[in-house]
């Protein structure tokens, strides 16, 4: 039951690696290196001065803008969900083919082409689900 | 989507199952990214090849795909591994280590890669035209095909690259077109003379415009080895696939939004790398040295001695490492304690650096890479600087 003032609000993408997910959201505005800037052992992101340093991607959606730097990312993706510390799904405002192939031959649910917007309403640790067959991304119970 | 009979028959899996599921790759990316239809590609270059970035993962990824078969339809060329394949100790190559990385790159040569083993691919193994449509990984020779060759490539990841290899065909989408023109004038007001600083202006504009194509408008120009710093910069920072410059020939699209990058921007950037200790490691060749810099190179250490505290590196391909031999240069680096190694990349090699290291580089990817890829204390030099610290002058 939610509280007075609150509702969920939906935003429409492109489901690009089909599947679903409902959990956690991790957040940030700025692209992601997966080599380089995400630890490979543990999964947690290590660039310096990146927003979410320190943070670890697993058990949780990836919410960013688009990918950057190496074109070997794909495979760091592919081996951090091989171990089970890739994120169980990911949202990109634009796509990109290190982090779509990496969903690709690993399976992580893809969802891109959503509105900008997104970045600033949807924050770290809010409850999301993302439907990449239907191209929906709903964010639980936001205050209005 | 619209399919030739060939790719109707490799859907099929008449041309084997690894074909089969590679095409399958390619069409999906065509559909979400690209526009629906595929483009044959002349050439393709993969990246991925180390065995400290793809793991056992990776290993097993491309296993699978050998086994199963898979051959490269065009001519296709790999990146770096973790080592130089004649010197391994220098790279504090363990067993393991060796074992892995030389099963990553029988795997890619069954598939019919050569093992040319570097991220130039453009200065001698593979030199595509301009107007050629091809696949490429690594995002520098991405950019610097797309930008100085004139060919037509996607930011290929390194699996979509392999699978564009083995098919013959890319997704076609923007970067296959002429629509990929500058939509942002970036007005280059700081000083750029050296390496150093094309590889740090590339990197500070892609930071500043991630996903957009910049026109680079820098007083004086650049030629080839510098717009190679360049998109190595721009590649690190950045989703971007191409760059202009004022000196192409083209119709500049009016009202673009313009931003300025100037020598503030710079040394923001070049302050978080400052040199502070004696470098333990100095290296040069981020992307791979041409011929012409290894010539420059050697003539600045002819007659000179590194110091005995400082691992000198200068990077380069397998084929100018050839060429330089038969130049009679080899000698050159060796009287002087430099080491002039070829197939290998400092940040993805097993080399043992620890937080008491201080690794020196001219060039902003390697500094980024090394810097989150090792526990090493990062910095970032111009090539002289970097010369006159190993020399010790």
């Amino acid at each position: 039951m939610l509280g007075r003032g609150f509702r969920d609000i939906v935003f429409r993408g492109k489901g690009i690696v089909k599947g679903s997910f409902c959990g956690e959201a991790l957040v940030t505005r700025e692209p992601i290196s997966f080599l380089g800037g995400v630890d490979p052992s543990t999964g947690a992101v290590v660039e310096r001065g990146h927003e979410l340093m320190g943070k670890i991607l697993a058990k949780r959606a990836l919410i960013l803008p688009h990918g950057k730097g190496s074109t070997v990312g794909s495979y760091v993706l592919y081996s951090l969900a091989k171990r089970g510390l890739a994120p169980k799904a990911i949202v990109t405002v634009k796509a990109d083919l290190m982090i779509l192939t990496g969903c690709a031959i690993s399976g992580i649910p893809l969802l891109s082409e959503v509105p900008r917007e997104v970045l600033d309403v949807v924050k770290c640790g809010d409850v999301v689900e993302i439907d990449a067959y239907l191209g929906i991304l709903r964010v639980f119970s936001k205050q209005e | 989507m619209r399919l030739g009979r060939t790719e109707k028959m490799m859907l099929e899996g008449r041309y084997g199952e690894a074909c089969k599921r590679s095409l399958e790759l390619i069409v999906a990316i065509a559909e979400s990214y690209g526009r629906g239809e595929l483009i044959k590609i002349k050439s393709a270059h993969v990246s991925g090849v180390s065995y400290k970035s793809i793991g056992d993962a990776g290993l097993e990824y491309l296993k699978d795909l050998a086994e199963g078969g898979a051959k490269v339809r065009v001519k296709t060329t790999m990146n770096p591994c973790g080592f130089d394949l004649d010197k391994p100790w220098l790279f504090d190559v363990d067993e393991t280590f060796f074992k892995k990385q030389l099963e990553i790159i029988k795997s890619l040569e069954a598939m019919g890669v050569q093992p040319s083993l570097t991220c130039t691919p453009y200065y001698s193994d593979n030199k595509p035209r301009r107007g050629d449509h091809i696949a490429w990984a690594e995002s520098s020779a991405v950019i610097y095909a797309n930008s100085v060759i004139g060919a037509y490539t996607n930011r290929e990841s390194g699996p979509s690259a392999l699978a564009a290899a083995i098919t013959g065909r890319a997704a076609l989408a923007k970067d296959h077109t002429d629509e990929r023109r500058p939509n942002v004038m970036v007005e280059v007001t700081a000083k750029i003379f050296d390496y150093s600083d094309w590889s740090l202006l590339g990197f500070v504009v892609g930071r500043l415009v991630p996903d957009e194509v910049p026109l680079i408008k820098v007083k004086g120009g650049a030629m080839g080895d510098k717009l190679k710093c360049l998109s190595a910069g721009l590649g690190t920072s950045s989703a971007t696939s191409i760059f202009w410059t004022a000196e192409q020939d083209f119709q500049e699209p009016r009202d673009l939004k313009r931003i300025v990058v100037t020598n503030e921007d710079l040394k923001e950037v070049r302050d978080g790398w400052a040199l502070t200790r004696r470098p333990t490691v100095i290296f040069i060749g981020c992307p791979h040295c041409s011929l012409r810099e290894v010539k420059e190179i050697a003539r600045s250490l002819k007659g000179r001695r590194v110091r005995r505290d400082v691992m000198f590196l200068i990077l380069t391909s397998r084929s100018v490492y050839r060429k330089a031999s038969e130049l009679g240069l080899l000698e050159i680096f060796e009287r002087a304690g430099a080491h002039l190694v070829k197939d290998a990349c400092l940040a993805v090699s097993p080399k043992k650096l620890s937080r008491n290291d201080v690794v020196l580089t001219d060039s902003a990817k390697g500094a980024y890479y090394a810097e989150t890829m090792t526990n090493a204390t990062i910095a970032l030099g111009g090539r002289r600087a970097c010369l006159e610290e190993a020399l010790g002058i």
